[in-house]
């Protein structure tokens, strides 16, 4: 509060001389000289004293003794508006109305005002009541400067802002922000939707989920979150799968997608993140699997019941067990084909992985098997019909060598060796099997359902070229097979 | 493949045998599979009630256990079965894959299998239950012991 000593001649002025000590010692002259309007009420609140710019800010200068209530509500008295905040409230009386009856000061009061002229104004008023020196009220007085432009920039900004969060709150992603320590700023409603609450912006930290859970649903703490990690590790995440637990307990999948955000010179001021429900895509994954888990367990059944009627048919038949085992063995090489299949939900089967579940049941347990059988070759994805016909095959093969080549005498090999050879589309597998060690071959004399399928069954069905070769020291098959259409 | 040798083998001989199996033709197949190996009652059900009905009659050695059966799972039978402490194995098209966790201790043998298969599956459980005897056998010897 200001006390005005009036036997004083003016302010201390010590180090100053010449016409600025002479302007400064000048009352009027100082007034004038503010970059601010400015006047001064008496205790009854009429206008006593006012500057120049005063009067350039309101268009209008006081008369002599008029009342400041009478000299705001000449201008255009509708439109003048006093805000505080955000309310904004029609001026009654002059702004030191109030000053001089509570002798309080009332600072940065905003005051809206159209002119005369129609123009209009901002005015930020800061109001000082003058005391004597009993502290009794004698006056008072108001400083007013523009800050027209000020406040349209800031109402631009503002403008801009509330456009922008518009956009972010009408997206139908889920998306928040954070500051650079990873506290909540803004999250859109799609976002909440997805939470399943609206958490508290003051409080919440790196994500605004109840609860979260790992893909793989152990728990994960907030500070684990794929937000935070990118907060702390500074950098973008994509494509990471967490799961949220609502207030209400239902789970969702979500895949978060945080990126920072830099201000002009690059340094990080905060962080975005984008959070999408992957909850439809994982229920249809999981229904195509029950689908493919279903339709494998059929295969399997039917499989299973095929095996049983033959064998019930070869039974009474009084088939010998030999040929009994021989038919259950090609329905097991059919349904390990199948097994390698669904492994891969029917795209591919792996021909090393194909290879060893067929020939594993040929492996005598005696000896070592890695001796007696060998496979080798690069990693190929076959076709599912390219996989059942070589599983085929090579079961046929197999059999063969057990009853009459290399696997029906102890120290007898079979080596299975397969390359892919030529160029692009005109590649071919070329697969190798190979039999030495066991006892003199001789060819059949008559062409069995083996060496039928394999000769014609696999030349047919993948379009290749099978050479099949009873040498006297161990037989030796040959399948050239173009790549194009059995492989996967 | 190794694993068939280091299991003992208990002979089937004379065992009585529950197939909880609702297609008939592999309820056949098992059948014979097990008369081969020398099983020799067997009983056959096709639905879990038929199973629980059985079991509130009879008290079999062991058990193959198919997991769907129709509309219905067969779990209901597998705790049952464990309750009486009989052992026994599942035998499904699903293979490992299709059995919840909690079940993964027993043997699953997969469709279609072979007699040896189902042999040495059933040869595990068996083992087991011959081991965890030997184990209570070895626990009262050694009360008997303590009270003499």
């Amino acid at each position: 509060m200001t006390n005005i000593d009036h036997s004083d001649s003016g302010p201390p002025i010590a180090a100053i001389s010449g016409p600025l000590q002479q302007a400064l010692r000048s009352w009027d002259g100082f007034f004038e000289w503010l970059p601010v309007g400015l006047y001064v009420c008496d205790v009854d609140g009429n206008i006593v004293l006012h500057n120049r710019r005063m009067a350039d800010l309101l268009d209008r200068a006081p008369l002599p003794g008029e009342s400041e209530t009478a000299f705001w509500l000449s201008l255009r008295s509708s439109a003048l508006k006093s805000s505080f905040a955000s309310n904004a409230l029609a001026l009654t009386e002059g702004p030191l109305g109030q000053v001089l009856l509570s002798g309080r000061p009332s600072r940065d009061r905003e005051l809206t005002i159209e002119r005369v002229n129609g123009t209009r104004a901002t005015l930020l008023a800061n109001l000082e009541p003058l005391l004597d020196g009993g502290g009794r009220v004698i006056g008072g007085v108001c400083v007013l400067q523009d800050i027209t432009r000020r406040k349209r920039l800031e109402t631009i900004r503002r403008e801009r802002e509330r456009q922008f969060r518009d956009l972010l709150e009408a997206l139908p992603v889920a998306l928040y922000t954070t500051d650079a320590d990873g506290n909540l700023t803004f999250y859109n409603q799609a976002a909440a939707d997805l939470w399943g609450h609206e958490p508290a912006i003051d409080g919440a930290r790196w994500c605004g989920a109840w609860k979260l859970y790992h893909a793989d649903g152990r728990d994960m703490r907030h500070e684990e979150s794929p937000m935070a990690v990118a907060i702390r590790e500074q950098c973008e995440i994509r494509d990471a799968e967490a799961q949220l637990e609502r207030p209400d307990g239902t789970h969702v999948p979500f895949i978060a997608y945080p990126t920072l955000l830099r201000d002009k010179s690059g340094s990080m001021i905060g962080a975005v993140n984008m959070m999408v429900d992957i909850s439809e895509r994982k229920r249809a994954e999981l229904e195509q699997k029950t689908l493919m888990d279903e339709l494998n367990h059929r295969v399997k059944n039917t499989l299973a019941t095929v095996q049983s009627v033959a064998a019930q048919t070869l039974r009474k038949a009084q088939v010998p067990h030999e040929i009994r085992d021989l038919f259950e063995k090609r329905i097991f090489a059919l349904s390990k084909a199948h097994n390698q299949l669904s492994s891969s939900r029917w795209t591919s089967a792996d021909l090393s992985a194909l290879a060893g579940e067929i020939l594993e049941a040929y492996h005598d347990e005696e000896e070592g098997a890695a001796e007696r059988i060998v496979v080798a070759g690069p990693s190929i994805h076959l076709a599912p019909h390219a996989a059942l016909t070589i599983a085929m095959a090579l079961n046929e093969l197999a059999t063969n060598a057990a009853k009459y080549g290399a696997l029906s005498v102890p120290g007898g090999q079979v080596a299975l060796r397969w390359s892919v050879e030529g160029q692009a589309s005109a590649q071919t597998l070329v697969l190798d099997w190979h039999e030495n060690g066991g006892p003199k071959v001789t060819p059949p004399k008559k062409q069995g359902f083996g060496t039928r399928f394999v000769e014609r069954g696999l030349a047919q069905q993948l379009k290749g070229k099978v050479e099949l070769n009873f040498a006297a020291a161990g037989l030796h098959c040959r399948a050239v097979i173009p790549l194009q259409g059995s492989a996967a | 493949m190794n694993a068939r040798r280091n299991t003992p083998f208990l002979s089937l001989e004379g065992l009585k045998l529950l197939i909880v199996e609702d297609e008939p033709a592999v309820a056949f197949l098992v059948e014979d599979m097990l008369q081969d190996l020398g099983c020799t009652a067997v009983w056959h059900a096709s639905t879990v009630k038929e199973a629980l009905d059985i079991l509130r009659e009879h008290k079999p050695d062991v058990a193959v256990l198919d997991v769907n059966l129709r509309d219905e799972l067969a779990y209901p039978v597998a705790e049952k079965l464990d309750a009486m402490e009989i052992p026994f194995i599942f035998a499904t098209g699903y293979g490992r894959k299709g059995i919840p966790a909690d079940w993964l201790i027993k043997p699953v043998v997969q469709k279609p299998f072979d007699a040896e298969t189902l042999r040495d599956a059933l040869n595990i459980v068996l083992s087991r239950r011959e081991q965890a005897d030997g184990l209570e056998r070895a626990k009262r010897d050694a009360k008997d012991r303590e009270r003499m």
